[in-house]
């Protein structure tokens, strides 16, 4: 009796310590979800509020929306560019700042700093310098008697300028995530290659890169949820121009919901995005565990 | 026992504080606030009287509200306002915060749709219809008298209104012009028309910055022959000037919508408006003559022959680049002139805590004494035509200019209850068209996304 007593005095205080979280989550998390779906069933204007019951409309009119089909597209070309690049580079990163030598820990933090500085001060910054006429790097160009290039009013090069900005923000991060990755590896396995005769490209092929695959693996899925969810360095640089060749799922969301006041299509959308994360999710996990 | 119940209480304590709605005004983090101060030596009889007799006496602090975008000279502008305001509401406080104007247009949804908009904001005169519409706006039925209707510029309270009924405030109004560098001009010998009357075509505008932009290349300076405030502009009220005058007085083109405003097609895509397209094209594209990206002031620090802008913008000139030399020609014309006439409108906000008082505001701000308050620090045209003559560098060159090509080819821009949706489709589609997209290509893809986004607008 005296343990049943105890037990349930433990989970009253168990569930009174979670009690301020759970109700934060509730509130911010969990009850704007249950709101999201109900209103991508409703046709709601934000300003005035008034909402009509329009069934499955919403979710039917993605079918046959153009646009939408271009910025799935077009998100998917940013994850293109991105993911692989990115990763490769952070991989390579990581090899070059994992020995201990003198005044690695300065380079780490050098490669790190883009990643701690916030997204809309980088993009404004790159903005500037991707000008067309006046921008850093054009000058440079210039200088060296080569062409200037029209690096985000070319719908085919705004794309690719975008991901190479944000490959150079984000890969510090990565390579911090492939750091830990590495440094969990027993020393004691090198050692053996070596004494077997293994050269670097071995060890790097057959115990390097197979022993962090659980590292890369949670790397690929952080990174792909956050590419198709990309929105700030595209608002703030080509607010989805030119023609429409940056405009991606999160941005063409915004677009409906607060700039043609479809708050229930973009509800929509971002169920259906929300789906395709939560695919992402479980099978990247499946294969992680 | 009693540590646990006191450590119980304790817990459920803080959470309930944590759940709490905090009583005091939570502090805006991104505006800029500029609380207004007793400086003002203008002396407001009217106004006072106006005010007087519609509150009685109300002692009571109340507390308002104001926001504006930043720049053309409004913080300055209405601060003034505020000022003279005070003097005769001392128990009304307002406080004015600016908003980045890029951000501006996107911000104003977002505040009408929450629980605590602003009082009182700007709007643009061509929105007032959309957000009337959406029932965001107290309707103003009592802030202008019959007489001042018919003395203030008839489109801008047609703009105004919706169903016949008055949601804007209007008090000053703008118009555009050419601010171009005169000793450019002269060193170039290129002549400048001097009156509306003998405006230049835009073929013969374009031949002249040409011109000038070659003359400066042969003394080894590079220069764009015409910029506007944002490169390529975002804004309808500029590319409308080009693409509308390519059209005849009441063609197709020249009304760019349909009268029900909800069609664009047969109006953006006829033969005049491609033609006006291509020779927006060729201005960025061909010849290279302005710029395809934003080169802040350009025309201010002479790396620009001209700039296509407001009024307001002579103030700013001077104030930010004395030695620069300059005067205004009447903006260019092709089978139609086309100066488009709108400013940022006052509005009340339906939902704002303090409707009566925000109405009595607006009242100061729209009479003749609000509007010379706010000329005291930035220089716009009155909406009212009586006080035109009040207000000198609208009678002199090159003000003058802006004057007489309000009162000669003034009109407002296309009217239509979803001008916000139509302006970012419309603009987005003319800074494709600078950046060198396929007319043929951009053109049909954006009044298909125009019209599937103005359907929601069938009555």
């Amino acid at each position: 009796m005296k343990y049943i007593n105890r037990k349930s005095e433990q989970y009253f205080y168990a569930i009174l310590l979670i009690l301020p979280a759970l109700t934060a989550i509730l509130i911010f998390q969990i009850w704007p979800i249950f709101e999201l779906v109900h209103v991508s069933f409703r046709n709601y204007s934000m300003l005035s509020g008034n909402s009509k019951w329009i069934g499955l409309q919403n979710y039917i009119h993605t079918l046959h929306d153009p646009l939408l089909w271009r910025t799935f597209y077009n998100t998917i070309w940013f994850i293109f560019l991105k993911i692989p690049a990115q990763m490769i580079f952070a991989f390579g990163l990581a090899l070059l700042v994992q020995s201990p030598n003198r005044g690695i820990g300065i380079l780490r933090t050098i490669i790190l700093i883009p990643a701690i500085t916030s997204m809309v001060v980088i993009s404004a910054i790159w903005g500037l310098m991707y000008h067309p006429t006046n921008g850093l790097i054009n000058s440079f160009l210039e200088l060296l008697h080569l062409p200037m290039q029209p690096f985000l009013i070319s719908p085919k090069q705004a794309m690719p300028s975008i991901a190479f900005m944000t490959i150079w923000k984000d890969v510090g991060f990565n390579m911090i995530l492939y750091l830990a990755g590495l440094m969990g590896i027993p020393s004691s396995i090198y050692e053996a290659a070596k004494i077997d005769g293994a050269g670097g490209i071995q060890i790097l092929r057959y115990i390097t890169i197979p022993l962090i695959k659980r590292t890369t693996i949670f790397i690929l899925i952080t990174n792909l949820i956050m590419a198709f969810k990309v929105f700030t360095p595209i608002y703030l640089m080509t607010g989805g121009g030119p023609t429409n060749s940056t405009r991606v799922i999160v941005l063409y969301i915004y677009d409906n919901a607060f700039i043609y006041n479809k708050m229930g299509y973009a509800s929509s959308i971002s169920i259906i995005l929300g789906i395709i994360l939560l695919i992402i999710s479980y099978f990247s996990t499946k294969e992680y565990s | 026992m009693f540590k646990k119940i006191l450590i119980s209480i304790l817990l459920i304590s803080f959470l309930l504080i944590g759940c709490t709605t905090p009583t005091q005004e939570t502090p805006q983090s991104s505006p800029i606030v500029t609380e207004n101060t007793n400086i003002v030596t203008t002396e407001a009889p009217t106004a006072t009287q106006i005010v007087q007799e519609a509150t009685p006496t109300q002692e009571e602090e109340i507390n308002l509200r104001f926001i504006i975008p930043e720049g053309g000279g409004r913080l300055e502008g209405y601060t003034k306002v505020l000022e003279a305001y005070k003097k005769i509401k001392p128990n009304v406080n307002i406080k004015l915060e600016t908003i980045p104007f890029k951000d501006y247009y996107s911000q104003l949804p977002v505040m009408w749709a929450s629980d605590n908009p602003a009082d009182v904001a700007l709007v643009d005169s061509c929105d007032v219809k959309y957000y009337a519409y959406e029932g965001v706006l107290a309707q103003l039925d009592n802030v202008f008298t019959p007489e001042d209707i018919a003395d203030i510029v008839p489109s801008l309270i047609e703009e105004s209104s919706l169903n016949g009924k008055l949601y804007g405030a209007p008090f000053i109004i703008s118009t555009q012009g050419v601010f171009y560098n005169t000793e450019m001009f002269a060193e170039a010998g290129v002549s400048v028309p001097q009156s509306v009357e003998e405006g230049w075509t835009w073929d013969d505008y374009v031949a002249k910055i040409k011109k000038v932009v070659e003359y400066e290349k042969s003394k080894g300076k590079d220069v764009w022959g015409l910029v506007f405030i944002n490169n390529p502009p975002n804004i309808d009220i500029w590319t409308h000037l080009i693409v509308r005058s390519f059209g005849e007085v009441g063609s197709p083109t020249y009304k760019a919508v349909s009268d029900d405003g909800t069609k664009v097609s047969g109006y953006l895509d006829t033969p005049e408006a491609l033609e006006a397209y291509k020779f927006w094209q060729d201005l960025y594209v061909t010849q290279k003559l302005a710029p395809q990206s934003t080169v802040p002031d350009a025309f201010g620090n002479q790396q620009a022959a001209t700039m296509i802008s407001f009024a307001a913008w002579g103030g700013t000139l001077n104030a930010k680049f004395p030695d620069l030399k300059w005067s205004v020609a009447p903006i260019p014309y092709n089978k139609s002139h086309v100066a488009h006439l709108g400013e940022f409108v006052p509005v009340v906000s339906a939902k704002g805590k303090n409707v009566e008082a925000s109405k009595e505001f607006l009242k100061f701000l729209a009479s003749a004494d609000g509007i010379l308050a706010y000329n005291q620090a930035t220089t716009m045209i009155p909406v009212r035509k009586s006080l035109i003559p009040q207000i000198n560098v609208f009678t002199e060159m090159p003000l003058k200019i802006f004057a007489d090509q309000m009162i000669t080819y003034g009109v407002p821009r296309p009217m239509l209850i979803g001008h916000p949706i139509y302006n970012k489709l419309f603009s987005q589609m003319m800074i494709d068209i600078a950046q060198g997209a396929d007319i043929n290509t951009v053109v049909p893809s954006t009044i298909t996304e125009i019209e599937s986004q103005l359907a929601q607008f069938k009555q």
